[in-house]
């Protein structure tokens, strides 16, 4: 798939090393900037700085859990109201109420990590950057 | 003196004072026109620092409010404090360290309301005792990031510091950031000449004001140098809150200087952007120059001219003395010519010419200076008045406690008549509790001792509850108080208490309200179980799929993840033999990811958290992405996948997700018990109502799915126990050893949460088909 070169940087937010590895070392090989950070509060921190066109966020981890971090990161500005994330987790849907109100938290997509293959969730990653801009409210 | 130098002195007077004297006042004029450039470009340049050092300032407090409003590092605090355990201290730490060295961040340390730090990332600090920092005090009333601080190294940091409320204040939150972006801002000196620059100073305790950053002419000035309040100079000024263009300033190297000032509210800090008076007119320096100069030239061509006019003046007279002389010596013969007065005349009119030009020209620059300094006193006037920006004032709702009527004497009467049942309700297991409609209790049952461990007679004459219980939400208490005593219902709910040893125990309780005949309360019954060994044993139920879910799926997922990798050479190529065990760990990790994922639909079936979201759901969709999914599994055994579809197929109103993995159990399992080179149906059909289809007969419109495979078949003895949890047939686990018997079970538990029926028709050796009728609007049997 093609990337728009203008809009590639992905922040990956994962307490799990392992995990990040896997998903910088795809990730790269689609093309994107890969950024990292290993909790909900420090990837806030570096979103807000850098900017990113598409976040990745693990929901268990320490300190400030993803749904926190997106809660916070949606109610900050305009910006953090409308960048793309996608809930990359091995939680289930319905373990996890909020999962399923998903739709709420702005334009968020929700992946269990073990039902997907590291190059589906790249091709997804693509796929989001290069859709149509969603409207957000 | 000679009449020839008069007349040159007079001419001189005359032609040169008007010249100096316009000159002067366009100098005059021009200087004002560069005073109120500068002052115009002085005030745009101190709004855009004011403004540029007030956006910083904001996005340092959203940092810090990252963290004081954070329910994690709030909820630690005051878990420590309330037990200032090792293990809570520990919990503090991690928290403190986690942000690391994002955006800036030196160091974040958590200090008590006493002031003593308790967690820091750095460690040197914990146990130091700040109370005394000037940024501890301001922090522990508000945000605060007014404070600079110098480290050892010299470099300058920002302390942000801010209380972490809960009920109160449960401490301070302290987080050290680069103060670059400060410096960068005062140092940014574009636009500001040779000599101009942004001072950035706070007032001192003793009224002082003290330079945060490096000045241009200071580099050590940050935190160290210090302008005394004795001196009115403009940083005096800006840190006193003036906001003001100073024309005659001096600055704190005692240089001659233009300045603005303005304060920052929310700091206090003040700035002053200045320059050199000397720099600011340099332009009119060079007219002043140009302006000698002419001077110098007119005044040359003036004595030229007044020389020349005093000879054709004297000239003559000379002439006619000599004239004079002649004639009185008696020479008579001589004659004279005098020019004509016309050229004194035509001077005195370009002279006259001259000065109105002079005075002209004038004018004008008084009305350019006069409009200059309207505009100005405009400006000022619309920036202050954007200065009273709207104040969001939050009005505080008293809420009005309404009292209630007594209504004791009833309440007494009635419960005389309670002696009949007390018998059987003192041997109650639930504790059984009667008040009065205040809530003071004027009865209590035997159960009351076993499960409080206060005796009935201890709680008598005391508020329900105020013996075990332990402090809930505040709505909760209005939510209970709303539902019984105005809306009189019965309030059911869950509650913490406190046993009389201390121990905590979940009650379920129920609270109903009494009435007479006028609708009027007359005392309360609350009935209460301890159901603590049941909530442990759904927490330990829930807290086992999140275990399941999360810490198996993530080891898996490396697993994996990895397999993928190496399969996809990102470390190098492999060997066929290596690719062909690849390929088996990762078969083997996706069957284990099924598997895991059937334990947790299991789970969340029989603990009944399993959710659903009814919506139109096209069956057909479904049908064709399973087949899609499941084509891989068909090919390698030679199996032929028909699809039969009705036309114009209703929508089923159903959750898509739980219909999706029933009609996905049929598929597979016919694909899976049958033969190779077989057939696979799956067909969809619309079904009226009380229709017959395989044996039953439709309560309503539905849809049937049907799926049909000439395989294994089910052999008459264990038709009955298909649907059940791990059950697997012989001749199933003989065809194949992998399954794990949960997938009729669900389906068949999924069917019911939907409001479908699943059943099959089967000969064993022949096939088997099953079924999933599902109502058009399905209604739910849960």
């Amino acid at each position: 798939m093609a990337t728009d070169m203008t809009k590639n940087k992905v922040l990956v937010v994962e307490d799990d090393e392992a995990m990040l590895k896997a998903l910088r070392s795809s990730l790269v090989e689609a093309g994107l900037t890969v950024i990292e950070a290993k909790n909900g509060m420090s990837g806030l921190m570096v979103a807000l700085k850098e900017l990113p066109d598409i976040i990745l966020l693990d929901i268990l981890m320490p300190m400030m859990d993803g749904w926190e971090m997106l809660k916070e990161l949606r109610g900050k500005n305009d910006w953090g109201k409308c960048v793309p994330v996608v809930i990359l987790t091995n939680l289930s849907a319905d373990e996890d109420v909020q999962i399923r109100n998903i739709a709420e938290l702005g334009p968020s997509f929700f992946m269990v990590k073990s039902d997907w293959k590291l190059e589906g969730i790249a091709d997804k990653v693509l796929e989001i950057l290069n859709a149509p801009k969603v409207p957000c409210p | 003196m000679s009449l020839n130098t008069k007349i040159v002195i007079i001419v001189m007077q005359v032609a040169l004072i008007p010249w100096l004297v316009g000159g002067t006042l366009a100098f005059l004029a021009s200087q004002e026109q560069v005073n109120a450039k500068t002052y115009t470009t002085l005030d745009s340049l101190a709004e855009t620092q004011k403004n540029r050092l007030e956006d910083t300032l904001n996005n340092k407090l959203d940092i810090l409010n990252l963290f004081t409003t954070s329910s994690s590092f709030v909820g630690a605090l005051q878990g420590y404090n309330a037990q200032p355990t090792l293990l809570n201290k520990e919990k503090l730490q991690e928290l403190v360290e986690a942000p690391g060295r994002a955006v800036g961040i030196r160091k974040l340390f958590l200090a008590t309301t006493a002031g003593i730090v308790v967690a820091s990332s750095d460690k040197a600090l914990i146990g130091t005792d700040i109370q005394t920092e000037a940024y501890f005090k301001r922090g522990l009333h508000a945000n605060d990031e007014s404070v600079l601080g110098k480290d050892a190294d010299g470099t300058v940091s920002q302390y942000l510091a801010g209380p972490l409320i809960a009920d109160k204040t449960e401490g301070v939150a302290v987080v050290v950031t680069d103060a670059d972006d400060i410096v960068n801002i005062s140092h940014d000196f574009a636009g500001f000449g040779k000599t101009g620059e942004t001072l950035v100073v706070t007032e001192t305790s003793d009224g002082n004001a003290l330079f945060l950053t490096p000045t241009r002419f200071d580099p050590s000035a940050a935190l160290s140098r210090v302008v005394p309040a004795s001196q009115m100079l403009p940083t005096i000024r800006a840190v006193r809150g003036e906001e003001a263009l100073l024309l005659n300033a001096v600055d704190y190297r005692g240089i001659k200087v233009f300045a603005a000032t303005r304060y920052i509210e929310s700091t206090g800090w003040g700035i002053v952007v200045k320059i050199d008076q000397t720099e600011a007119y340099t332009p009119i320096r060079h007219l002043q120059e140009l302006f000698l100069l002419i001077v110098s030239i007119i005044s040359a061509l003036i004595i030229a001219v007044a020389v020349t006019m005093s000879r054709s003046i004297t000239g003559p007279v000379h002439a006619l003395t000599a004239f004079a002389n002649k004639i009185a010596q008696g020479d008579l013969n001589q004659s004279i010519v005098i020019t004509s007065k016309d050229d004194v005349g035509i001077l005195a009119t370009t002279f006259n010419a001259m000065i109105s030009k002079l005075q002209e020209s004038r004018i004008t620059l008084e009305q350019k200076v006069s409009e200059r300094t309207k505009e100005l006193a405009e400006k000022t006037e619309e920036a202050k008045e954007s200065e009273q920006a709207a104040f969001n004032i939050a009005a505080d709702l008293k809420d009005e406690e309404e009292k209630l009527e007594e209504e004791k004497m009833k309440a007494e009467r009635l419960a005389n008549d309670l002696k009949k049942f007390k018998l059987a309700i003192d041997n109650a297991s639930d504790q059984i509790i009667i008040t009065d409609p205040e809530g003071t209790v004027i009865y209590a049952n035997a159960a009351v001792e076993k499960i409080t461990g206060y005796k009935p007679e201890e709680a008598l004459g005391k508020k329900s509850g105020v013996l075990w219980k332990s402090p809930m939400p505040k709505d909760y208490y209005e939510n209970l108080w709303h539902t019984i005593k105005d809306r009189k219902e019965t309030f059911i709910g869950e509650m913490q208490n406190k046993r009389k040893n201390g121990q905590l125990y979940t009650a379920l309780i129920n609270i109903s309200p009494v009435l007479d005949s006028n609708d009027k309360i007359v005392f309360f019954v609350g009935i209460e179980r301890d159901i603590t060994k049941e909530k442990e044993i759904d927490t330990a139920k829930t807290e086992f799929i999140s275990l399941a879910s999360h810490q198996l799926r993530t080891p898996l997922t490396a697993i994996n993840w990895y397999s993928e990798m190496l399969l996809g050479g990102d470390a190098g190529k492999m060997t066929a033999k290596q690719k062909e065990y690849f390929n088996e760990i990762a078969l083997a990790g996706r069957q284990m990811n099924e598997i895991i994922n059937s334990f947790l639909h299991v789970l969340r079936l029989e603990t009944g958290t399993q959710t659903k979201n009814t919506a139109p759901t096209d069956l057909i969709a479904i049908s064709r992405s399973i087949q899609a999914e499941l084509q891989l599994q068909a090919e390698r055994k030679k199996l032929r996948v028909v699809e039969k579809y009705q036309n114009s197929l209703s929508r089923v109103l159903t959750d898509a997700d739980l219909a999706r993995i029933i009609v996905q159990n049929f598929v597979s399992n016919a694909l899976k018990y049958s033969k190779d080179g077989g057939e696979v149906v799956i067909s969809l059909e619309n079904v009226i109502a009380g229709e017959s289809v395989a044996g039953k007969i439709a309560a309503q419109d539905s849809v049937l799915v049907a799926v049909h495979d000439s395989g294994i078949g089910v052999p008459e003895s264990v038709k009955e126990k298909v649907f059940s949890k791990f059950y697997r047939a012989d001749n199933a686990k003989m065809q194949d050893p992998n399954g794990n018997g949960l997938g009729l079970y669900m389906s068949k538990i999924m069917a019911d949460i939907i409001g479908g029926i699943i059943w099959f028709v089967s000969k064993e050796g022949e096939g088997t088909t099953f079924y999933l009728l599902l109502p058009k609007e399905a209604r739910p049997v849960v």
